[in-house]
């Protein structure tokens, strides 16, 4: 063996000894590294994001928008005291601090020095106060209002008895305390929903009922245009007083009725920059490359909600059978594709009070059956034709209540189906009298069960399209807003649901979630359990780089 | 390879590596750092990994612990907003993969970065053990898709004071710090190692240097030593063994060279004795032929070419010996019969036809051992006695007129000495017939003169009689005693001491009692007739090899060496009276019998008559 042979030798012993104590030493760094870099880009000012709204919002007014779409607007516009992280968590918005005392009586605000509204005038304490005066004497009223109405003499301030709320006091330029009569634990969650939005004063007397066609907010983005039943322009606030938007103006495309088809269209068209998931289009988008598709459960609930009032469905039994009958699980297979939790509870899973056992018979002919034949001594053929309203119309609905006829029709109970697709008119239709059934969908405007049992079964509450009305119901609602305790708080919501689901007022379908598809160059999306229409788009930029690939 | 080796003096023929001392020096120093970096890193690997390991279990189990505590009144609630938020907020913790919150329904409260996953059941194999945990649990996987191995941790939630579960928490931490600073500590180790297996190499190289450089003037010493070079100096003063070592190669090539010295000498010697031993064989007249085991010629000289009727220039070295010969040949037979058995008796007349010609060969044939057996050879010794065996024939014949003519004159003598009494007689007959004294004379002379005319008669035909014997197996001892005992009256009478010395055990030899008998008394008769005044008759017998030796001694008055030669013939005699056949009759009878006899006497000093018989083994 010569020298450079041995060397060889004792060189490749320490190269494979290497080897055995050192496994893939520099891959694994290589590849971190890459994910770091694609992890971590860089967020870019500027560009216009493009979205559809599937109907006309009524108004710009957060005191008056009811629906998703206005929320949908009314979320970039408007800032309220507080606001919610993408975990629903509060968190302080033109408010810059607090003080909760005496035992969750009092709540002291300082208010953002920089806060100013599109106008340019700052936001003050006069503003605030000014702000919730007008929710508590708005008609219909809105969704905070019974937090609200907590505030000391506020009940009177609504029922005109006062001309000033007692318990709404100004320190200073950027003080202010509010009092409420007792302690309520939703207070400053309820502050972070849409409609406690801080308008100001001035605009708001100026332009009287044309503020919801003019809305100025201290909001991310500020009011450009809207051309009815077409478009909503958006522009970024330049002088928002915490950090400024990326996104240059958003464009809301309005499609009226839903059409489904064409946003779907413009969205493979790249004329729009997300579009929520339903239907087959996630089949009909299968085969395009680097969209970003987004799912989650939401705080929501799907449901056929039921006018108790109406004479064809005051009993019960009647109510029970009707959702008895229902076989969810191809309900939601066939209609949905499988894509929905089926829901059995009011509360979707998730939302605080959530309790299994509360659930609902499902699928059971015969004990609809049973319940049906214990409503009335009538024979089935005496059974009166039930009306179910739809807001949308095309051919899923359509498919989808042909089967709820087909489940119902082995009770030997027929439905007629009613189309009203102004939205507008449909919730005054609901409103009314003569409404049976209707179809419907509830998004918590908090993650509170107080959104969703209060809303929906308060007497007092203006989404009680139900007309449902129980004392116990309302008192236990009223004390659980008082318990501070958590898990005491979920137990009484746990029981006012079993409360409710005995009455039977209503059909939960499925817990909807949020399925959303967003085109590659959208980066920072994140949407809470609460949808995706509550999402400020503040932190949503787009990425030229990969919308030019 | 093979010069290289050679050039380092070591037997080609063996496929041996060659590494040199110093770099086997060097090799096992490298070898052994290696082993010591390579046991150190991997007990300090392990050491670490257990230690790292175990703070990632407790860092594990604390912030599971601690998501727990802060997470059980969300659970009981089914806050899924605020267990996502919990698990998001845990995640960031770089070392944690991710965080699941199981409710008490097994599904998914909380799932950091994927709330698509919320509210589902997962069914793969880590989460469905999580989930029905009592006791916290740690379990170390590798992920589906491959990759590091990370950390399970499941902690059950239970209220304060309760076994009711209400969720699992699940915290699933990364091993990749671990393999990092594992992956550092082995850096570390292979750099340091690197530098000390550097440094060793080199103070390895510098002690083997130290070492092995007086050895390879002791190797140069060895090649130039190989290369015949003995008269070379060496000189090493290490003052260790290998000066002791130098110095004792010094005294072995002296020694050698001595040796040399005497072996070329004796290899001269053999050189001369060789070609003195070719000559010899070139020039002997007889033949020899070497064969080998296998009948193989190995050597053949040019007499045994001649002998053999081979033509001078064929080959025959290295060929079988019996495709020279034809197999039925006596030849070919007995060159088969001594390689079957070279120790047997090997020496043979032998006829060997050549063309018209038949000529005879004594062969013999002598072992050339050897240490292997197939390597033995076998010696052939021919000697062409066809001309000795034509003198011999002639002089037989020259011998037989001779011998015809004295016993012509012995037999004329013997029956013209009767003839001529009788003739006499006859003669005087007619004048003296009345006489009564002639008469008496007459009846008493012829009738003798013709007893004695017809005993030549009988003796000559019982001497050229063909032999009719009557074999079998006889004792000596018992056939002489008889004799003895016949003739031991007259020896008396005659004042004859007759004494004896015959051993017990004697082999018996196959033989005519009654022919052998009459030799052993005519020979004692004659013995008894050349001691007319008395004497010793001697008789012993002695065992030589399957010889039995009979010795008849009388201290008569003996016969010259010249009678000694002729006592036998017939017709021959020193006696008054007799025919003198008696003795040809016995010499007659012995060699019928494939005996010998011989007289040995000197004047006046007695003689003896000694008969070997060849005696059978019983």
């Amino acid at each position: 063996m010569n020298q450079s042979s041995l060397f060889s030798f004792f060189f490749t012993s320490f190269f494979f000894l290497s080897l055995v104590i050192l496994p893939g030493c520099t891959n694994q760094e290589e590849k971190e590294i890459t994910q770091k870099a694609v992890s971590e880009p860089v967020p870019v000012l500027g560009g216009i994001y493009r979205a559809p709204l599937r109907s006309n919002p009524a108004t710009l007014d957060p005191a008056y928008v009811q629906n998703e779409y206005g929320v949908s607007i009314v979320k970039q516009l408007f800032d309220g005291l507080v606001r919610f992280d993408p975990y629903l968590s509060v968190l302080p918005a033109l408010a810059e601090t607090w003080q909760v005392k005496e035992k969750g009586k009092v709540y002291r605000f300082t208010l953002r020095k920089n806060a100013r509204f599109h106008n340019l005038e700052p936001v003050t304490p006069k503003d605030v106060v000014f702000s919730f005066n007008r929710l508590l004497r708005a008609d219909p009223p809105p969704a905070v209002l019974p937090h609200l109405l907590k505030i000391s003499g506020a009940k009177e301030y609504r029922a005109k008895t006062l001309e000033n709320v007692p318990g709404l006091e100004i320190e200073s330029d950027t003080v202010f305390k509010v009092r409420l009569e007792e302690s309520h634990v939703p207070f400053l969650t309820a502050l972070g929903m849409y409609q406690a939005a801080i308008v100001p004063q001035k605009e708001v007397i100026r332009l009287g009922n044309n503020f919801g066609n003019h809305p100025v907010g201290t909001g991310p983005f500020r009011f450009v245009s809207w051309d009815g039943g077409k478009s909503v322009h958006l522009k970024r606030f330049e002088d928002y007083y915490a950090e400024p938007a990326f996104l240059d103006e958003i464009h809301y495309k309005i499609y009226p009725g839903g059409q489904d088809p064409l946003v779907l269209a413009d969205f493979q068209n790249g004329i729009l920059d997300e579009m929520a998931v339903y239907g087959d289009v996630r089949e009909k988008l299968a085969n395009t490359k680097k969209l970003q598709w987004f799912h989650r459960p939401s705080l929501s609930l799907f449901f056929y909600g039921m006018n108790l009032k109406h004479p064809n469905l005051a009993n019960p039994d009647l109510r029970k059978a009707l959702s008895i009958a229902v076989d969810r699980t191809a309900f939601v297979n066939q209609i949905y594709k499988g894509r929905f939790e089926i829901a059995r509870t009011i509360l979707p899973p998730g939302m605080p009070g959530y309790n299994p056992l509360n659930r609902m018979e499902d699928n059971n002919p015969d004990l609809a059956r049973r319940h049906l034949n214990r409503s009335s001594g009538k024979t089935m053929k005496d059974q009166p034709e039930l009306e179910i309203v739809s807001a949308l119309q095309f051919p899923r609905v359509e498919k989808e209540l042909s089967m709820i006829k087909d489940f119902w029709a082995g009770l030997g109970i027929k439905l007629r189906v009613k189309y009203i697709t102004d939205w507008e008119k449909f919730e005054a239709y609901l409103r009314s009298d003569s409404v049976q059934l209707y179809r419907y969908a509830w998004f918590a405007d908090m993650p509170d069960p107080d959104s969703f049992l209060y809303s929906l079964f308060a007497s007092e509450s203006p989404t009680n399209f139900m007309k449902f009305q129980d004392e116990n119901v309302d008192r236990m609602l009223l004390t659980a807003r008082g318990i501070v305790d958590p898990v005491e708080r979920a137990k009484m919501y746990q029981k006012i649901e079993a409360t409710v689901i005995d009455s039977a007022p209503l059909i939960p379908l499925f817990y909807m979630s949020v399925d959303r598809v967003y085109q590659s160059y959208v980066k920072s999306v994140n949407v809470s359990a609460l949808g995706a229409h509550t999402m400020p788009l503040n932190k949503i930029w787009l990425d030229k780089s990969s919308r030019n690939d | 390879m093979t010069d290289s080796l050679q050039k380092n003096g070591l037997h080609p023929e063996k496929k041996y590596r060659f590494i040199s001392l110093r770099y086997r020096f060097i090799l096992i120093t490298s070898i052994m750092l290696m082993l010591m970096l390579g046991t150190l890193a991997l007990v300090l690997g392990m050491l670490q990994t257990r230690t790292i390991r175990g703070k990632i279990e407790e860092q594990g189990m604390a912030i599971a612990k601690n998501l727990a505590a802060i997470s059980i009144e969300h659970l009981i609630t089914y806050n899924y907003v605020a267990l996502e938020k919990l698990v998001n907020q845990a995640v960031k913790n770089p070392e944690i993969l991710y965080v699941i919150i199981h409710d008490k329904e097994g599904r998914v409260a909380g799932y950091s970065k994927r709330p698509d996953l919320q509210n589902k059941v997962l069914s793969d194999k880590v989460s469905l053990t999580a989930v029905e945990v009592k006791e916290p649990l740690i379990s170390v996987h590798s992920p589906e898709s491959g990759g590091i191995p990370v950390m399970d941790v499941a902690v059950p939630v239970y209220l304060p004071g309760s076994r009711d579960r209400w969720g699992t928490i699940r915290v699933c931490l990364s091993l990749e710090l671990m393999r990092q600073q594992i992956r550092q500590t082995l850096w570390t180790i292979l750099i340091l190692g690197s530098v000390a297996l550097a440094i060793g190499t080199l103070i390895s190289n510098w002690a083997a240097q130290r070492v092995t450089r007086p050895l390879e003037t002791l190797v140069k010493a060895t090649i130039e030593a190989a290369r015949g070079n003995l008269k070379q100096k060496i000189s090493i003063h290490t003052r260790d063994e290998v000066e002791i070592l130098a110095s004792n190669f010094s005294f072995m090539i002296r020694e050698i060279l001595a040796q040399k010295q005497q072996l070329e000498n004796h290899l001269k010697e053999i050189k001369r004795l060789q070609q003195y031993a070719e000559k010899i064989l070139d020039t002997m007249s007889d033949g020899l032929l070497a064969v080998d085991m296998n009948k193989i010629v190995t050597a053949v000289n040019p007499a045994a070419l001649a002998i053999l009727g081979i033509p001078p220039g064929h080959t025959v070295k290295g060929r079988s010996v019996l495709e020279f010969f034809d197999k039925n040949t006596q030849f070919s037979a007995y060159i088969l019969q001594s390689l079957e058995n070279p120790s047997g008796p090997n020496q043979r007349e032998i006829h060997l036809q050549q063309g018209e010609d038949t000529r005879v060969l004594l062969a013999g044939s002598g072992v050339l051992e050897s240490d292997e057996k197939n390597s033995r050879q076998l010696i052939f010794n021919l000697n062409d006695i066809t001309a000795l065996k034509r003198l011999e024939a002639q002089i037989r014949q020259t011998q037989r007129l001779a011998d015809l003519g004295t016993m012509a004159a012995g037999m004329a003598h013997e029956i013209r000495n009767p003839l001529s009494a009788i003739k006499t007689y006859v003669a005087l007959l007619p004048g003296k017939i009345e006489k009564p004294d002639f008469l008496e004379k007459f009846q008493r002379t012829v009738p003798r003169e013709i007893n004695r005319l017809n005993t030549l008669t009988e003796e000559l035909l019982e001497l050229s009689r063909p032999p009719k014997y009557n074999f079998r197996l006889t004792d000596i001892r018992k056939l002489l005693t008889l004799s003895i005992e016949l003739l031991e009256t007259d020896f008396k009478a005659s004042g004859i001491d007759c004494q004896w010395d015959i051993p017990n055990e004697l082999p018996k030899v196959m033989a005519d009692a009654d022919q052998l008998e009459k030799v052993f008394i005519n020979l004692m008769q004659n013995g008894a007739q050349a001691m007319p005044n008395g004497g010793v008759i001697s008789i012993h017998v002695s065992c030589k090899n399957t010889w039995v030796v009979i010795d008849f001694r009388d201290t008569g008055h003996g016969f010259s060496a010249e009678l000694a030669q002729n006592i036998f013939n017939p017709f021959f005699t020193t006696k008054a009276k007799g025919t003198g056949l008696g003795l040809a009759i016995t010499h007659k009878v012995i060699s019928e019998h494939g005996g010998q006899i011989e007289a040995k006497s000197k004047k006046g000093e007695g003689c003896c008559f000694s008969v070997s018989l060849p005696g059978k083994q019983a």
